[in-house]
């Protein structure tokens, strides 16, 4: 967008316009210089003040003032420093103490989410923790010997005093497993012809190591101790 | 006496009395003038121009203040000061002191006068009411102050290409309004 020549018409009337001379008043003018000079003064005094106060300090009011501020500002801080180191007298155990508390690592670990691993670990040492080992002692009269069937993993012989601890974690099954379902050997049935009464079968160890099987009468008898067998008939 | 404004300057840097009030001396006239054709009331303009030299002053004592051209400086610092002024205070009065320093001129009575002075009248009144902030600043500057468009730019703020179409787009303004005064009459 350039000047047009219709525009130096105006332009012209622009130019009239400056020469018209617009006189600062004499009456504002003289003062606005004075005040002017009153400024140009102080700021000449306090620049020679800046000179000439680190080198001389001869009398003048700004120096003093400067030099006397400057003792103040040291003792100011001498006071803080002594104040400083008297009250870390009185505190020096607790300052000891949070001193201490800063110097040693604080043992604090931080939360974090648990693996898969850690938990079959920790499930693992609950299993172990809880299985108590159904400790079955049977204790012979005659060899004393204490038979003990613990926990199916260990295995150890304990001797104390002649008396022999034998902890067998999986006793021999010597032919005996036990009653385990169905694997238990069904009992056989003996069948006899009593008139209809009763049929009472009691075999097994009776101490003596004698059998009694009572029949006949409708009555069982069992235990008797003479040593004699009697087959149910009189 | 300093003549030289690279000399004089340097010896107001080094807080020289005599450049000191040879450089009020010189420019403070001229800043009364710019201030008052801006803000419209001398006790305002006078104001600007000690708020103007006394920058400089601090700024002299501060080690800083300008290096190259001290006239685009002060004129920088009074256009600042007035604006700010402007924005605290929307002070929109007229031009008083240039119409009345036309009627300094009353005696003459001849045609081509009257008609020259009905252009002057308008022309204020169009700065006036006419042109925005920026358009009238750069006027005064370009046209009243005789400042190049680089150091108009320098003073206002703004690219010399903006200057170059505040400048014109104020110069359209003032012709279409002195236009439409004259065909009015």
């Amino acid at each position: 967008m350039e000047l047009l020549p219709k525009d130096n018409k105006v332009i012209d009337l622009l130019g009239q316009l400056k020469k018209s001379e617009e006189i600062y008043p004499s009456a504002l003018f003289t003062n606005r210089r004075q005040q002017y000079q009153k400024q140009m003064m102080d700021i000449e005094i306090n620049a020679g003040n800046k000179k000439n106060t680190p080198k001389s300090g001869n009398g003048n009011g700004a120096a003093i003032a400067t030099i006397s501020s400057k003792i103040v500002e040291t003792i100011l801080v001498v006071v803080i420093a002594a104040e400083a180191g008297t009250a870390a007298y009185f505190y020096r155990a607790k300052l000891s103490e949070i001193l201490k508390a800063l110097a040693t690592p604080t043992n604090v670990q931080a939360a974090s989410a648990i693996s898969s691993k850690e938990i079959d670990y920790l499930n693992f040492k609950l299993i172990e923790a809880t299985t108590t080992p159904a400790a079955t002692l049977t204790t012979a009269t005659s060899s004393n010997k204490l038979l003990a069937m613990p926990s199916p993993t260990i295995t150890e012989k304990l001797s104390n005093n002649g008396v022999n601890i034998s902890i067998t974690s999986t006793p021999k099954p010597n032919g005996n497993n036990g009653n385990h379902y169905g694997q238990t050997p069904k009992s056989e049935r003996i069948i006899d012809n009593n008139g209809g009464n009763n049929n009472h079968n009691s075999s097994g160890n009776d101490g003596n190591g004698q059998n009694h099987n009572n029949n006949g009468d409708g009555n069982n008898h069992n235990g008797g101790g003479n040593g004699a067998s009697h087959n149910g008939k009189p | 006496m300093i003549k030289d404004g690279v000399a004089l300057l340097k010896a107001a840097q080094k807080l020289d009395e005599e450049a000191l009030t040879a450089i009020f001396d010189e420019f403070a006239p001229a800043i009364y003038k710019y201030t008052l054709r801006l803000c419209h009331d001398p006790i305002i303009a006078d104001n600007i121009v000690g708020d103007v030299f006394a920058q400089l002053l601090e700024q002299f004592a501060a080690g800083k203040g300008p290096r190259t051209n001290l006239r685009s400086y002060l004129y920088q610092t009074a256009y600042h000061l007035v604006v700010d002024r402007s924005r605290h205070n929307q002070h929109t009065a007229p031009l008083e002191v240039a119409e009345n320093l036309h009627d300094k001129g009353k005696t003459v009575s001849t045609q081509t006068q009257i008609e020259e002075r009905v252009l002057m009248e308008g022309l204020v009144t169009a700065m006036n009411s006419e042109l925005t902030e920026d358009q009238r600043h750069v006027i005064i500057l370009r046209f009243l102050e005789d400042f190049s468009l680089k150091e108009t730019a320098e003073i206002v703020g703004k690219d010399v290409n903006n200057i170059k179409v505040i400048q014109n787009r104020g110069i359209a303004k003032l012709r279409k309004a002195l236009g439409l005064q004259m065909e009015a009459e």
